[in-house]
């Protein structure tokens, strides 16, 4: 490229780095399996009060986001529910569509959650018997 | 401290500094590691320096791993520093490795001088 007088104007050249380039490569090592985490259970207990807590303090997730598998059995009909808080707000949310669960039968729900959220468990009667309770968190997201 | 002591300890400091002459680097970037996947990036040499690392860095992350490669040795950790810079012969690598099931971003750099060989 001609200089402004007429001349060849100078090339710079630059100074070689010491790193010269940033080579990248990828590889799969696929994801780490993620063994469920008992996080509560309850075991041929009375039942507290309706809409009461059945947990003594909420639970929160050790892996985030998450599953909890909730697996219940209680004694008499009534509407399971999760109470979840977020940053001091709870809310409730019907399990089995709002449905009355059968007396003495075994149900099995996956909710998920993530870090923030906070659970615990209630249900619309008092009067019976919480034959079993299990809840444990599986599986991180894909 | 005597005279030899002294003098002896000033010799070090000036033979592990860069010098006017020295080609000071910075190499640093960003990427973002998939779930499942890992990264390795390697910082290739120029064979007519005399490469002296000062600091290696990535951001520390939940879940992932690291591993320093230098000099054929292997670090894991997310930072290394050499305060008189560490002479390295061979490419510097790192390796960082995320087995959770979310993608991460990571920032990292290196640092430190070179002096062309043959150059006093």
């Amino acid at each position: 490229m001609p200089s402004p007088g007429g001349g060849i104007a100078p090339r710079r050249v630059t100074s070689s780095e010491p790193i010269t380039e940033v080579e990248k490569i990828v590889q799969p090592v696929g994801v780490k399996e993620l063994i469920p985490g008992a996080k509560a259970d309850i075991f041929n207990t009375a039942l507290p009060a309706a809409d009461a807590d059945w947990l003594g303090s909420d639970i929160i997730p050790t892996n985030s986001p998450s599953y909890l598998r909730i697996y219940v059995c209680v004694s008499v009909a009534g509407v399971l529910r999760v109470a979840r808080t977020i940053s001091e707000v709870t809310v409730t949310e019907d399990l089995n569509s709002g449905s009355d669960l059968v007396a003495n039968s075994a149900y099995m729900f996956t909710v998920p959650w993530r870090t923030g959220d906070s659970v615990n468990i209630r249900y619309s009667v008092t009067a019976g018997t919480i034959k079993r309770l299990l809840i444990e968190e599986i599986g991180g997201a894909a | 401290m005597t005279q030899e002591s002294l003098e002896k300890l000033i010799q070090v400091q000036l033979e592990n500094q860069p010098s006017i002459e020295s080609d000071r680097f910075f190499v640093g970037d960003s990427d973002t590691v998939s779930a499942g996947t890992s990264l390795t990036l390697t910082f290739v040499l120029d064979p007519l320096y005399v490469v002296r690392l000062v600091e290696g860095y990535c951001d520390a992350r939940d879940g992932l791993s690291y591993q320093w490669i230098i000099n054929g040795l292997s670090v894991p950790l997310s930072e290394v520093k050499y305060y008189l810079g560490k002479v390295v012969h061979s490419d510097i690598k790192l390796i960082i490795t995320n087995p959770t099931g979310t993608n991460q971003d990571v920032a990292y750099y290196i640092h430190g001088w070179g002096d062309q060989k043959g150059v006093s």
